[in-house]
């Protein structure tokens, strides 16, 4: 069971590390009993933090997504996209206000990029792989968010920066367009409308001037300051090549992925009130955008205070429980103390703090002997001076008994013996030394010295053993039980010999009765 | 926490009944450096002795030994000091 345990702490430890080092690189999929390896992401995970990685199962074909936003801060779904069948892995990076990239890879793992339009729809809940931020849901459960935080951030459209009376005068020198918080690839464009009164859709005509606006465009005009590069596009009046007069009624637009975004209507020589009114209702029209917009924000800060209210609701609950829990093992606890069967019975515990009690009282600390040797020794040392010493090198000796290491090397080492006297000197042998282990190379010699060292071992045991014996003896009796007897013994000798002294004399006494008979 | 104050009061006593003794010379340096020396030359060359006895089983010997002999020696103390005491024991 322990093993089991350590196994899967283990593997999730070891998917945990594989996941903070390359998340989508180490992620395996098995198709069609084939393990697929995922290949590394195509984008750096430092720049874009915030992604997640899952799968889907469409047309019999698994369905690999990764995804980033680089401008949203959360995504309420993806889109499955239907593609043609030989596709085995396919990744989705960041869809945005902005466009779509696609990647996809195919069963030989290489990495292609193409433009894909969006089909169908699904919720990815149920096949999270990987997310690197939180995972959130609103409070029917339908739609998932997930993202740092709930806030969509502040979009802004590109726009003229020309105003209308700028371009009334039909003498302006350039047309200016500022892109907002929208980069330089995507698809914004720009045409400028004739008006006639034969024609009530300006858009069912052709533009006399048209012209894309993205990096490539030689309208396009940048500045760079450190890593920071602001642009903007500038069309100078003398290349639209027209001849505006008076009068006139031209319609300056911008347009994103081919949907106008802004109208400007003129007339050449001076603003009319049609001209104006227009105009207003591009404004209200942006209005009506902006009140969506913030209607949409309002719905979302409502989902957020309802998912927060739902949180805090159960959150009280946990609590409730948490303190409806702790109230019965309160109890149980209690119970505990009457039932004699329960470690927690309140005699036990009372005969635990007594021993604890006494043990406090008469047990001294674990280095208080030591201390007070330690002292008495170094304050006699003092004191006693010469009468103290014996009893320090005595000290000092079996220190260092103790302190003899159980090494391998065995040299004998002689000092070299010298005598000097009245200015002569006789060496009698130089430094020598022997080294026991050598003998020991010869295997039948070390068997033996095995053999000896087993039987030193057991006759210092046995003498030990023998030691405690007769110091039991000596303390709890028997000790001079033998002593006893041989005492009794000679008694007895005395008290035969006592007999025997008396028959003798008796005897004596007899023979000298009878010699006169 | 009473063997304790009994010992401190003890040590105190002893300390008091030794302070006299601090008149007696401390022991000449040249003998502590010619028993340390020898000592030294001694435990130096010791080395050899782990080839005729295993160093580990004696140094745990010697310490049963000490605590046996010292165990005897306050029984003995120990009994003496009662057998002093007015009242006898059966």
């Amino acid at each position: 069971m322990k093993i089991k345990i350590l196994s899967i702490l283990f593997i999730f430890f070891l998917i945990t590390f594989a996941l903070s080092i390359n998340v989508f690189a180490n992620i395996d999929f098995t198709y069609n009993d084939e393990i697929i390896t995922l290949p590394d992401l195509p984008f750096d995970t430092e720049e874009y933090p915030n992604y997640g990685i899952y799968y889907h199962k469409t047309n019999g074909y698994t369905v690999f997504y990764a995804r980033h936003d680089m401008d949203k801060a959360f995504i309420t779904s993806i889109n499955e996209s239907s593609g043609t069948n030989t596709r085995i892995a396919y990744y989705q990076l960041g869809t945005t206000t902005k466009g779509t990239w696609y990647y996809y890879v195919f069963k030989n793992g290489m990495w292609g990029s193409r433009q894909h339009t969006d089909t169908g729809f699904m919720h990815w809940s149920q096949h999270i792989l990987y997310s690197s931020f939180d995972i959130y849901t609103d409070s029917t459960f339908t739609d998932i968010y997930y993202g740092p935080s709930l806030e969509e951030p502040d979009l802004i459209y590109p726009g003229i920066s020309n105003t209308a009376e700028d371009l009334a005068t039909g003498t302006f020198n350039n047309i200016l367009v500022l892109p907002g918080t929208f980069s330089n690839t995507e698809n914004i464009g720009f045409g400028i409308y004739k008006n006639s009164e034969d024609v009530s859709d300006i858009y069912s005509t052709n533009p006399v001037f048209s012209t894309m606006l993205v990096k490539e465009s030689r309208y396009y005009k940048s500045v760079t300051s450190g890593d920071i590069t602001e642009f903007w596009y500038e069309i100078p009046r003398s290349n639209l090549d027209i001849n505006f007069k008076n009068g006139e009624i031209y319609t300056f637009v911008l347009l994103l992925d081919g949907s106008p975004i802004q109208e400007i209507q003129v007339t050449i020589g001076g603003l009319t009130e049609e001209d104006i009114l227009n105009n207003n209702f591009d404004n209200l029209q942006s209005s009506v955008v902006n009140s969506n917009k913030e209607l949409q924000e309002t719905i979302k800060e409502s989902n957020k205070e309802l998912q927060g209210s739902i949180d805090k609701q159960t959150e009280a609950i946990e609590e409730n429980n948490k303190t409806n829990k702790n109230i019965f093992e309160k109890i149980g606890e209690i119970l505990s103390y009457l039932n004699p069967f329960s470690e927690n019975f309140f005699a036990y515990k009372l005969v635990e703090l007594i021993i604890n009690g006494l043990k406090s009282l008469f047990v001294p600390s674990d280095d208080f002997f030591s201390n007070l040797l330690d002292d008495l020794n170094e304050y006699f040392g003092d004191t006693f001076g010469i009468l103290y010493y014996p009893f320090e090198l005595l000290v000092d000796f079996l220190n260092r008994v103790g302190n003899i290491a159980d090494t391998n090397t065995a040299i004998i080492s002689v000092p070299s013996f010298t005598l000097s006297f009245m200015g002569y000197s006789a060496t009698f042998f130089e430094n020598m030394s022997f080294d026991l282990n050598s003998i020991l190379a010869n295997n039948t010699f070390k068997t033996i010295h095995d053999i000896y060292l087993i039987f030193t071992d057991i006759i210092l045991w046995l003498g030990v053993i023998y030691l405690a014996g007769k110091m039991l003896r000596s303390i709890f009796g028997g000790m001079g039980d033998e002593v006893q007897s041989r005492v009794e013994e000679s008694q007895e000798g005395e008290r035969s010999y006592e007999r025997y002294k008396q028959y003798q004399e008796n005897k004596k006494r007899y023979k000298q009765e009878n010699k006169g008979r | 926490m009473i063997v304790e104050l009994l010992v401190n009061l003890i040590t105190i006593i002893i300390k008091i009944i030794a302070t006299p003794f601090n008149i007696l010379p401390d022991t000449p340096e040249v003998l502590v450096n010619a028993m340390n020396y020898l000592f030294d030359t001694i435990f130096s060359h010791l080395d050899f002795i782990s080839f005729f006895v295993n160093v580990s089983t004696l140094k745990s010997v010697a310490t049963i030994a000490i605590v046996i002999w010292t165990l005897n020696k306050s029984y003995t103390f120990l009994m003496w000091i009662i057998h002093k005491l007015p009242f006898s024991i059966e």
